[in-house]
């Protein structure tokens, strides 16, 4: 057992900015794993979206080994966390599988909301935590005060918190040396039973879905047959190794070390983040606690847009979902868009980055519809129903009343701010529980707010006003009656379901002037007028009309006229195809989006 | 004569010389304004001398030297520009007398000359007629000082009567006379003047023109640096209509987009080569041309917009031109029916169908998916379009939107 002795499980958490995936590429130089050469900026963030972001939408695990100045060779196993709000299942899961977490505090900025969060769910997990204040080397750099907002804030020893700064690589070696000597080292049985907890998966093309876990007690090799405890599925393993951070193959895994497991599974859905391995043949009784299948909160509808083929798209959400464990999406139709699927989300950010690699890596011209998310609708017979399409809203006579879920928001801002950010609550329905200043300087609010109200644009806003200081924690509290209704639009008198939502009674009249006025901009003239309305059943509640396009001609079309007048109408052409046409009305792909985007001069 | 029936070309000649460039116009010519008076003379005369040497290399191939049955002759001749009525009337002599030394010109050909009205006088209106020319286009433009002047135009609207009357008396019996509209700080009374003063004279052809803003020219750039507004739209459309009402109660039809006669024998029969995908050879700087191959496609040749590069081309003896040749391509079946139908769609009298499949060998919605003919259908539900005997066309109102309508066939 004197082997674990040597192993180090860590995560890094901070919040996103602080540099997190900075400091995990100087771990990686300084340990010697990865040459300078192969050095990439952010090591461990290998999706170009991240990289361009700046921020870790999926989490990976590396293993470095590192020479102590005690004389002995560590294997540290580093598990990244994405940084995101809308990801903090999976930062529960990676969490897990660690005993130590370093906590990453920008020493400018100071502890934000995710800091917290992040930081209750380290301690959730019992893991030792160690303070990290980085960007040392800035002129704005205030150590002693971040030192001081840590212990008080978070109630964390901040004195010997290593002062760093990833970006110099200053720092560096104590950071290492505070790893060994702080952070626990594993102590799990490696001749127990097999316990082993599922923290990330991902498909590849040839291994099928490849499994990270952590190995709490037991082993596990090639060609033991493994068991997936909530799912119940079994499979042969067919390689086990170790993330360094390519998959490098080793005899076995056994208690304490992180690696992967692979065993011909075809859908990531089969290997759930968060489920526990045991042998088939010699199971464990108890399994790891904390399994939850993933709840998606917001939905839309993806649909293909004009000339992209549907199977394409189809593919293109499968390869995802077995890469990303709470994406889910399911075949719907719209009356407007046809065929596409209903795609689920655990937030706003997800949503965007799930369409943009559609875009992206897929190269997918898609529609996405309004988000939505899931209300709770109890109908006069008093059964109920959760919907989260407004088009599956049933009518009016039938609803004895909805409820929509709520969240508790944890707002945190530079003070100057307090007064805008409680306005902005105040008009997104949100309910003040409490305030308190973590410094003279910096506040944090505490709200119930409709979640619906958190998904379309309020992250947006809450960026745009606080010049970016703001940040945001949400989590889901409970169901609550509400007053929404469902709001449609309809084109030339035809409705498009397509952006049919579900909005608060006091918004809708707000809501639907925007998307008139939006859809008013986007939409191009028309031979006729086309009157664009929002209404609540019956009831028009907001009118704009897009003028009929009087002149369109080509005054003068001689000899020499002929071959430059056919270009002219080829763009033309051009032009019309990306639009989307609904009864009579064209309308360009861009205004799906456009009606869902924060608009300052709101 | 003939064994066979010969086939008929239209030639147009490009006169690439102004008194001054007007702002609005982007057809190639140059300014006499930025030339000495020699050099302007030396320029013109060694112009004439290309222009006949190309003259005559057309006529081997196409003319009267032609061989293998390729030989056309000319129905209609029409000199444009620049400022075809700056030229002398000895050298317009002499460029005709090319003409017609190398190709047969029907005894009823149209021979149309450009001309503007201070450029004209009496007398050499006079050469012009007995020159065998028969046709005169006028660049009247407008009868509001404010407007001319907006336009960069030289003349006064006394001067474009004056012009009117000096070719009837010199024997002119076919004139018409180019207006614009749509022009900034023009009102839609001032519109309506010029077209009752264009009406005064009796001419026989009115060309109406909606002021386009074209790529390059100083009105494109005043635009652009905001200096200039374009008309709206609906005000634009207004005083089209206007037009078309007022030229209707004067006894005009309508036969093209921007063109009225009174009556079909003043229709422009070399216009309408373009409109309907005839053949016409192209002399002259910038000039094009468009001519049915062997294999019965049409190929399209322009030359350079460039005076220099042409009299390059052709002034030595025995030179072919080839260094004046901006392009040449040859258009598939596809791209010849397109070209067809939106250039047929510009004359009120649309597309013969039967007309059509006699050219091209198959029905014209064989050329296109049922989705294009659903399209052109709903159009014509809506007003914008008819279908009847056998013809499709644009209504006024499908005109104003042509170009959407147009699209749907390229």
């Amino acid at each position: 057992m004197d082997y674990q002795k040597y192993i180090r499980n860590f995560s890094i958490i901070a919040h996103i900015d602080h540099g997190k995936s900075t400091l995990a590429d100087r771990l990686i130089e300084k340990t010697g794993l990865v040459s300078q050469r192969d050095m990439k900026e952010q090591f461990l963030d290998n999706m170009d979206l991240e990289r361009e972001r700046g921020i870790t939408i999926k989490l990976q695990t590396t293993r470095l080994v590192y020479n102590s100045k005690d004389g002995n060779e560590y294997i540290f196993n580093l598990i990244d966390t994405p940084g995101h709000v809308d990801f903090t299942y999976e930062v529960s899961r990676s969490l897990a599988a660690c005993e130590g977490a370093v906590l990453v505090v920008d020493a400018t900025q100071g502890v934000e909301a995710q800091t917290l969060a992040n930081v209750y769910l380290a301690l959730d997990e019992n893991l030792e935590i160690l303070p990290v204040l980085n960007k040392i080397d800035l002129a704005s750099a205030r150590p002693d005060e971040t030192k001081e907002e840590i212990e008080e804030v978070i109630g964390l020893d901040a004195s010997e918190a290593p002062l760093i700064s990833a970006k110099e690589g200053i720092g560096i070696e104590e950071l290492l040396e505070a790893i060994v000597k702080d952070i626990p080292a594993p102590s799990g049985d490696p001749e127990g039973k097999l316990k082993a907890l599922i923290f990330d998966s991902k498909y590849d093309n040839y291994k099928g879905v490849i499994i990270y876990t952590r190995i709490f007690d037991g082993q596990v090799k090639k060609g033991d047959i493994i068991r997936l405890m909530n799912t119940r599925k079994r499979y042969e393993v067919t390689e086990v190794g170790v993330c360094a951070p390519n998959p490098v193959a080793t005899d076995m895994l056994k208690a304490g070390e992180v690696g992967y497991i692979c065993g011909s599974i075809k859908q990531v859905s089969d290997a759930r983040v968060g489920d526990t391995i045991t042998l088939d043949s010699q199971p464990t009784e108890e399994m790891l606690p904390g399994y939850k299948k993933v709840q998606s909160m917001v939905y839309c509808g993806i649909y293909p847009a004009e000339g992209e083929k549907y199977e394409n798209v189809k593919d293109a959400l499968e390869k995802l979902q077995v890469n990303d464990a709470a994406f889910n999406f399911e075949p719907e139709t719209s009356t407007a868009l046809g065929f596409g699927f209903r795609c689920g989300f655990l937030g706003l950010l997800h949503m965007e980055i799930i369409v943009e690699r559609l875009e992206r890596e897929f190269d997918l011209a898609v529609i996405t519809t309004s988000p939505s998310v899931i209300y709770k609708v109890v109908k006069t017979d008093g059964t109920v129903e959760m919907i989260q399409n407004p088009s599956n809203l049933p009518s009016p006579q039938e609803i004895d009343h909805i409820e929509e879920p709520i969240v508790k928001a944890d707002i945190m801002i530079p003070n100057e701010y307090v007064g805008s950010i409680m306005e902005l609550c105040q008009d997104r329905r949100g309910k003040l529980l409490h305030m308190e200043y973590i410094t003279p300087a910096r506040v944090q609010l505490h709200y119930e707010m409709p979640l619906n109200e958190v998904i379309y644009d309020f992250f947006d806003a809450l960026k745009s006003k606080t010049r970016g200081y703001g940040s945001l924690d949400y989590e889901f509290v409970r169901y609550e009656k509400s007053n929404v209704v469902k709001m449609d639009v309809l084109l030339n008198k035809d409705l498009v379901d397509a952006f049919s939502m579900i909005v608060h009674e006091s918004k809708a009249y707000a809501r639907g002037r925007f998307v008139c006025e939006k859809l008013k901009e986007i939409i191009p003239m028309h031979q006729f007028e086309v009157p664009i309305q929002a209404a609540i059943g019956q009831k028009v509640i907001a009118r704009e009309t897009v003028k009929a396009f009087r002149k369109d001609v080509i005054a003068k079309c001689y000899g020499g006229d002929i071959s430059r007048k056919k270009k002219l109408l080829e763009k033309q052409k051009e032009g019309k195809k990306r639009m989307r046409q609904f009864g009579t009305v064209e309308v360009p792909q861009e205004a799906f989006t456009a009606v869902l985007k924060y608009d300052d001069n709101k | 004569m003939h064994d066979k029936q010969m086939g008929e070309t239209g030639i147009y000649i490009h006169i690439p010389f102004c008194l001054r460039k007007c702002p609005y116009c982007d057809f190639y010519s140059v300014a006499e304004t930025q030339l000495g008076k020699t050099e302007s003379a030396s320029l013109k005369s060694r112009f004439v001398t290309a222009l006949c040497r190309e003259t005559e290399a057309a006529g081997r191939k196409y003319g009267r030297a032609s061989r293998n049955g390729e030989e056309r002759q000319a129905d209609t001749i029409y000199f444009g520009g620049g400022t075809p009525s700056l030229l002398s009337s000895d050298e317009m002599g002499d460029i005709l007398t090319a003409v017609r030394k190398s190709f047969s010109v029907a005894d009823d050909a149209e021979i149309s000359i450009e001309c503007n009205p201070v450029t004209a006088s009496g007398e050499k209106l006079k050469a012009f007629r007995e020159l065998g020319i028969n046709r005169l286009s006028i660049g009247a433009q407008s009868f509001d000082d404010n407007v001319l002047r907006t336009l960069g135009r030289l003349h006064n609207p006394a001067d474009i009567t004056r012009t009117v009357e000096e070719a009837q008396k010199a024997g002119f019996d076919n004139i018409s006379l180019d207006l614009m509209f749509a022009i900034p700080g023009q009102t839609e009374k001032s519109w309506e003047q010029t077209l009752r003063k264009a009406l005064e004279p009796e001419p026989q052809h009115i060309s109406f023109y909606s002021l386009e803003f074209m790529e390059g020219t100083p009105f494109a750039d005043r635009l652009e640096k905001g200096r200039m507004r374009e008309t709206d739209a609906e005000a634009d459309r207004r005083m089209y209509e206007r037009c078309l009402e007022i030229l209707t109660e004067a006894g005009f039809n309508q036969y093209e987009i921007s063109n009225a006669s009174k009556g079909e024998e003043y229709i422009c029969r070399h216009n309408m080569k373009y409109w309907s995908l005839e053949e016409y050879l192209g002399f002259g700087p910038s000039a094009h041309s468009y001519m049915i191959g062997a294999d019965g496609r049409g190929q399209r040749t322009s030359n350079m917009n460039s005076l220099e590069r042409y009299l390059i081309g052709w002034e030595k003896s025995g030179a072919a031109g080839e260094s004046a040749v901006e392009t040449f391509t040859e258009n598939s079946l596809s791209e010849d029916v397109c070209e067809y139908i939106f250039t047929g769609l510009r004359k009120n009298k649309g597309i013969n169908l039967r007309r059509f499949r006699n050219r091209f060998g198959k029905d014209l919605w064989e050329f296109y998916g049922r989705d294009v003919r659903k399209e052109f259908e709903d159009y014509v539900s809506a007003g914008f379009a008819s279908e009847s005997d056998g013809n499709i066309r644009l209504t006024v109102k499908g005109m104003n939107i042509s170009n959407r309508i147009m699209a749907l066939f390229v």
